[in-house]
């Protein structure tokens, strides 16, 4: 079993940071050799290999709508399916996981962490209830994790 | 249908924000507009104030996907008016960080954004269900390109190591030899993309086009040289500013260059394919001939073969460069800030980008003028559509707007970049 727990979002873009600080929250708890952590920005080809030929992955991200800081776990299905690339440069989240289904190489299970966020502009601050969020978001990342082990 | 107007309101698999209108009446076209609605950035006029050695930094946040290409224009105008010359391996490295780039951005315009164009999908994820082993290739050439940033820039993208005289680190050593195996097998990869694109299916094409390039005395153009054109221009690159202008069509927030006659001209791969060809790596020289590539490339849609062969070029080039790479003493020339200008000049994957800058006794800038490629392209990109379109107006507008976007996508254009732009309207009446 191998497990791919990836946070995705800019800390430089306000609550797109969310991401990246949920990876590193649960890096600092879990120590099991089955799952790789990583972190990543918008490069949608990084994305892509890090899901790439795992069992399960865990994608950690900030959304829109809900309350500020809500999280919650959304399957693959809750992805839309057609990716739209209007641009060469931000192929994004959605194109990453539809790639990696069109090549067979995406992982047997797909698990998104969500946290609502309000402020993504470049050098903004995260708002603190996403900060807060980041922690519940950790503990349910982690809840994931182990129910794909113990399986 | 001799009346209609087309509109493509959101071009997709372009950079950025932009639209096309074609108008028909009477069953002839009587407009083209590329229309650029991303909004203007002042990238111009917020460098004005900023310290010289900003300068690279900022300007790279331009363009995600060519960055290097702000960097080295800037750097090299910098260095250029400050009288500092790079050379040596600090020269090597930025070749191969350039190569880099090229690599990254061809691999992904290739595989993803023009090839579905040919093989009739509407995107790369849905080509990449029939094609995937070609789409995995390109992914890894990609993140080849992407290596190559990272070990050299910091990171693959808006990469943070060059600076005014070199870099500010030099990158690590066992790093920099991991590349080598990766660029070796990556070769092969290379030269099947290019013998796969070369087999695809081109409408018959070829407009006369002023082709502008840069070029160098021993060496595939990168970075330094002067600009050179098929119809005799032979310039140093500060006489650019007197050769060609900039205009302001209202359709458009990027701006449109043209000659200072009013022609427009094609900048980018396929230019500097036709005025370097003799400049190319042995395997990349050889592919070109064993392709059938003509002397003079005038088809538009073979950029994507020429494109191909360029990838094959820089990842021989990485090779060259690593093979004789030695770290220096220091990763940087000392630089002394005095009022100057100077102008500097790098080919980035889409085309040249020309610079200038201004600076004050304090090094602070006064004065910055930034010509990207798309903005160079654009006024060609229209000709190209209004010779292009009269053969297709039997097409139904999905259709024609298919064609009209892959006509486009031939310049691979960076709309962000140019605005300092695509969405199709066809009005037939």
């Amino acid at each position: 079993m191998r497990v791919a727990v990836v946070g995705v979002g800019n800390p430089l873009c306000g609550d797109d940071g969310v991401g990246p600080l949920v990876a590193q929250l649960v890096r600092r708890v879990c120590e099991d050799r089955r799952v790789t952590i990583r972190l990543t920005a918008w490069e949608p080809t990084r994305l892509f290999d890090a899901i790439q030929g795992c069992d399960v992955a865990v994608l950690v991200d900030a959304c829109k709508g809900g309350r500020v800081g809500e999280v919650r776990v959304l399957d693959e299905c809750d992805v839309p399916t057609h990716a739209r690339a209007d641009s060469t440069h931000g192929l994004g989240l959605e194109w990453a996981i539809a790639m990696s289904r069109a090549l067979a190489v995406g992982p047997k299970m797909l698990r998104i962490v969500a946290v609502t966020g309000r402020r993504f502009d470049l050098g903004a601050k995260m708002t603190p209830s996403v900060r807060h969020g980041a922690i519940k978001a950790a503990e349910r990342v982690l809840e994931e994790v182990r129910a794909c082990l113990a399986d | 249908m001799k009346n209609r107007t087309l509109k493509v309101e959101m071009l997709a698999r372009v950079e950025g924000e932009g639209a096309l209108t074609l108008r028909v009446r009477d069953d002839v076209l009587e407009e083209v507009k590329l229309r650029i609605f991303e909004p203007p950035r002042f990238f111009e006029a917020f460098l004005c104030g900023r310290r010289y050695d900003e300068v690279p930094d900022i300007t790279a946040r331009i363009c995600g996907i060519c960055p290097i290409a702000y960097q080295m224009s800037s750097a090299t105008a910098m260095e250029n008016a400050l009288g500092v010359r790079v050379d040596g391996p600090l020269r090597d490295l930025r070749r191969l960080i350039y190569c880099g780039e090229w690599i990254e951005s061809h691999a992904l315009h290739i595989h993803l954004l023009h090839a579905p164009d040919f093989l009739g999908y509407e995107d790369g994820i849905r080509m990449a269900a029939d094609h995937p082993m070609e789409v995995k290739r390109g992914l890894r050439l990609k993140k080849l390109g992407n290596a190559i940033m990272t070990v050299v820039g910091g990171r693959e993208i808006h990469p943070v190591n060059i600076r005014v005289g070199g870099f500010y680190a030099l990158p690590d050593a066992s790093a920099l030899r991991g590349l080598k195996p990766e660029l070796e097998a990556a070769l092969p990869e290379a030269i099947a993309t290019a013998r796969w694109v070369a087999e695809l299916e081109f409408p018959d094409f070829e407009p006369a086009t002023e082709f502008v390039a840069m070029r160098h005395p021993d060496e595939y153009p990168l970075f330094e040289g002067r600009l050179v054109g098929n119809r005799g221009l032979d310039i140093a690159i500060p006489e650019f500013e007197t050769t060609f202008e900039e205009i302001h069509e209202q359709h458009a927030h990027a701006l449109h260059s043209r000659r200072t006659d009013g022609g427009c001209y094609q900048v980018g791969p396929v230019a500097r394919f036709n005025l370097n060809r003799d400049r190319l790596t042995p395997e990349a020289a050889r592919l070109a001939t064993e392709l059938g590539l003509p002397k003079e490339v005038r088809n538009p849609f073979h950029s994507i073969v020429v494109r191909a062969i360029e990838t094959v070029f820089a990842i021989e080039e990485a090779l060259l460069v690593l093979s004789r790479f030695e770290a220096p003493d220091r990763p940087f020339v000392p630089v002394t800030p005095h009022a100057c200008e100077g102008c500097g000049c790098s080919e980035a994957p889409r085309g040249f980008c020309w610079h200038k800058y201004r600076m004050d006794d304090s090094g602070t800038v006064t004065f910055a003028r930034i010509v990207p490629p798309t903005s160079q392209n654009q006024a060609r990109i229209e000709q190209d559509l209004r010779e292009y379109v009269p053969s297709l107006l039997d097409l139904d507008d999905d259709q024609l707007k298919w064609k009209c976007e892959q006509a486009i996508r031939n310049y691979d254009p960076c709309i962000s970049c140019a605005t300092h732009f695509l969405d199709l309207e066809v009005d037939r009446g």
